[in-house]
């Protein structure tokens, strides 16, 4: 009776099997169906709705620096100086071009000229400023902040309108690639107070209601300087149940939306939707401490890494919906990507660990917890192929509450997952000696000289190389072992277009009446 | 009787106190500090210091106690966490309006439908009626209401596309916008008292008619509709008072399940974000109001079932 009585346990998987064998009858009955509120004149824009997950649960704020940002507004509302382009290089948005001096330290951005805010304020150089004094002001716990640190804040120069001069504190080759942060998209001069509620920034969208938990619309901005968009509005519906957001994209009330694995079978099968699985930056990792026991042996972190079968990893706990990674953070898109084909070596793992001691096995407790859905199908996965060379791997779940409190950065063995970054944020975030997320402990001085040589290093071919040779350098001797990135997963009604590639530009997203 | 009254309403007070004592006490003994269950990730010695003194965890528990307690006797529970700009009553109160109109849809469609079913059903017993509204009752009662919601969603949300299969309206939404969002939410748990509600009934009624009173009036010469309506009914319904309270009491208590199914913005779903956002003063405030409710329908419906029954009055005396 009371919703206590009953166990939930059963729920997710009901949901599913109950659309997936009821939804898949009926999906040409869907479509004979009119689209209720797209009608109008044929090449008359449209809306398009979709859902999005409460990610903050209701504490969501438009600030675009704000830990509790609203995600799906931002990209739509504000510009950055720059864009990311398809192979991961930044190119023009509110800055035209950039050029550094000769030791890497002395940005000169030139800015777009003609660009309003959704209030009629031109966009000048003093917009920029006081973003940047915005973003790293402590009070405001910008998750930026420690990303542009590297920042001189004093130095912050506007010689004209058009024109700012960011002087850092140490060199920097790819500072370009550090302004792609999503806390330094430009809101107006003290703008502070007021723009977790006012949304005003020179997008594509203008803010019409904002609702995080019901309903947000952001309208067409005609007055767009890189021309109208394509879309005359965009509603946001939060919805924070899974299924309540497949049976919403199935009952035609979104159009667009971000699917879980479980149900792209289904969408992949009707005629209706387009699924698209684009690859992604994110990565899980089993995080062995290198300052721990068995951990702080390199041939024992290599022999660990040894036993895994990507592909089959891949495969079986991803559903296919991810690309094989060779133990190091950098992903297949990144411009500084070193592809590393590591296959399952299981008789080399077992010399190496008979090398380091441990001819008759070794045994070691993985800890692991529910707070990322592919985490435990992956210790799973991790212990049958480590069984092979073995290494017993025993399975601790813990609670996903304090889990990055209690377990994490504590015990020698356990899981963590992050969110695509570039790679020379990644390596110097995770991985570079004393650095705070150093969740393996790491010190490895010849690692941290090559990304300090890189950032100097204004010659891309060459600071490839060196992003390269760190790569090498972790995915050998490091204590990640990090078997794949995943895909980011979305579905869409076939009337949306313009949605099918990682960083489409929301402008040019269409959706036919 | 006026006493009586007193005495329940001090005893319902006396829980009351108890209750919020423990809901106070649940938040103390939360495993590691609220603070740093807030940072998670971001927990830094500086953001902890900051945010135990932002939340008044550096006070002794007894006086943020009492503190609490006193705000919340005057209708302040605070502001919340989570949404800065936010004070907690407000909050709830735009929430409630949905969870209020959601219940008393149900209540005012399931509580005569399960009285009228269950009374045929208990006068009809073993008759082929009887039996099918028993064996559905029964069926409806065993599943789950997220399957039913499902079902309904499936049926009357994507293949006839008659309904919102989810709600996709804001809390604040004017009525008429939110009232076609209501009806599959609202079917989902008449579906589910009526049945509950319904047994009850059926049980209660089977039992008097059985009962040796009820014979005495047959016996006596009493018309059988006389024996029904003045003997058997009132009766039998004296224990499906508790029923009906609870179940109103679960349905304003917000269904957190349901409420999930259909995306429906009640107080469920309130509490729900509020434990996940850790927002104390929110989830604080909701489990005091929850309780609150609890205990204040479970006293009208004992003072209703003493007030229809001078054989309770009595031995209460």
């Amino acid at each position: 009776m009371r919703a206590s009585d009953r166990t939930p346990l059963r729920r997710r998987n009901f949901v599913r099997l109950a659309l997936a064998s009821g939804v898949l009858g009926i999906a040409s009955a869907c479509g004979q169906q009119p689209a209720a509120e797209t009608s109008g004149t044929p090449g008359a824009r449209g809306t398009l709705r979709l859902a999005h997950t409460l990610e903050w649960a209701g504490k969501e704020v438009l600030g675009p620096a704000s830990p509790a940002r609203f995600f799906p507004a931002i990209a739509l509302l504000y510009n950055r100086l720059v864009r990311v382009d398809e192979q991961g290089r930044p190119a023009p948005d509110l800055a035209t071009s950039w050029e550094a001096d000769a030791s890497a330290t002395r940005w000169t951005f030139r800015l777009r000229k003609g660009v309003s805010f959704h209030d009629g304020k031109p966009f000048t150089a003093a917009d920029v400023l006081y973003t940047t004094r915005y973003v790293m002001n402590p009070a405001l716990e910008s998750p930026g902040a420690a990303v542009l640190d590297i920042i001189d804040v004093e130095q912050l120069q506007a010689p004209d309108d058009a024109t700012v001069i960011f002087t850092l504190k140490q060199p920097h080759a790819d500072f370009p690639l550090l302004l792609l942060h999503y806390s330094m998209y430009i809101i107006p001069s003290d703008s502070g107070a007021t723009i977790d509620t006012s949304g005003i920034g020179t997008g594509p969208f203008k803010l019409q209601q904002f609702n995080a938990e019901g309903t947000t619309i952001v309208v067409a901005n005609d007055a767009y300087w890189d021309g109208a968009p394509g879309l005359a509005a965009v509603e946001m519906v939060g919805i924070a149940d899974a299924e309540a957001r497949t049976a919403a994209l199935l009952a035609d009330q979104i159009d667009y939306n971000d699917i879980a694995p479980e149900t792209a079978a289904l969408v992949s099968q009707n005629a209706n939707y387009v699924l698209n699985a684009l690859p992604s930056g994110a990565w899980l990792v089993m995080v062995m401490r290198t300052d721990q026991e068995p951990f702080t042996d390199p041939r024992v972190r290599l022999a660990m890494k040894l036993v895994v079968d990507r592909a089959a990893m891949v495969k079986t706990v991803l559903s296919g919906f991810g690309q094989p990674a060779g133990d190091h953070p950098v992903w297949p898109g990144d411009q500084y990507y070193l592809p590393i084909e590591r296959g399952a070596d299981v008789p080399r793992a077992r010399q190496l660990l008979a090398e380091a001691g441990h001819a008759d096995g070794l045994t070691v407790t993985l800890y692991t917890s529910s707070i990322d859905s592919y985490m435990i199908p992956m210790c799973v996965a991790y212990q049958q192929m480590a069984a092979a060379a073995g290494i017993t791997v025993t399975l601790q779940q813990e609670s996903a509450d304090g889990y990055w409190n209690d377990i994490w950065m504590q015990v020698p063995f356990c899981c963590s997952s992050w969110g695509e970054r570039q790679a020379d944020q990644v390596l110097n975030e995770v991985y570079r000696s004393g650095a705070s997320w150093n969740e393996t402990f790491w010190q490895n001085a010849d690692f941290d000289g090559l990304l300090d040589q890189a950032r100097r290093e204004l010659d891309f071919e060459r600071r490839k190389g060196l992003y390269q040779q760190a790569q090498q350098l972790l995915a050998d001797d490091g204590g990640a072992i990090i078997p794949f990135f995943t895909n980011d997963l979305s579905a869409a009604h076939r009337r949306v277009k313009g949605v099918d590639r990682r960083y489409f530009d929301w402008a040019r997203v269409t959706i036919e009446a | 009787m006026l006493r009586l009254v007193i005495q329940r309403g001090l005893l319902a007070l006396a829980t009351l106190v108890l209750v919020s004592l423990v809901i106070f006490g649940a938040t103390e003994v939360l495993p590691g500090d609220v603070a740093s269950a807030i940072l998670g990730r971001e927990a830094t010695p500086a953001r902890l210091a900051a945010l135990r003194a932002e939340l008044g965890l550096d006070q002794p528990a007894p006086s943020r106690y009492f503190e609490w307690l006193g705000g919340a006797v005057r209708g302040d529970f605070g502001r919340s966490l989570a949404r800065p700009a936010a004070p907690v009553g407000p909050l709830i109160a735009e929430r409630m309006r949905v969870t209020g109109w959601l219940a008393l849809i149900a209540t005012l469609i399931g509580v005569p439908l399960a009285l009228g079913l269950g009374i045929s059903a208990g006068l009809l017993r073993d008759h082929p009626a009887d039996l099918a509204i028993s064996v559905v009752a029964l069926v409806a009662q065993s599943v789950p209401e997220f399957v039913i919601g499902a079902l309904l969603i499936l049926a009357f949300g994507i293949t006839w596309p008659i309904l919102p299969a989810v709600t996709v309206v804001s809390s604040d939404a004017p009525l008429a916008a939110l009232a076609p969002n209501l009806v599959l939410p609202a079917a989902t748990l008449v579906i589910v008292m009526t049945a509950y509600v319904l047994r009850m009934v059926r049980g209660s009624l089977i039992d008097v008619l059985d009962s040796e009173y009820i014979h005495m009036a047959t016996l006596k010469g009493l018309p059988h509709r006389r024996v029904i309506a003045a003997h058997a009914l009132p009766n039998a319904l004296l224990p499906t008072i508790n029923a009906v309270a609870l179940t109103v009491a679960w349905l304003i208590g917000g269904v957190v399940v349901v409420e999930t199914v259909f995306n429906l913005p009640g107080v469920g779903r309130l509490m729900v974000s509020a434990v996940e956002d850790r927002d104390l003063p929110l989830v604080q405030a909701l489990g005091l109001l929850g309780a609150a409710c609890y205990i204040g329908i479970n006293l009208l419906a004992d003072l209703a079932t003493l007030w229809l029954s001078p054989r309770l009055r009595a031995r209460q005396r």
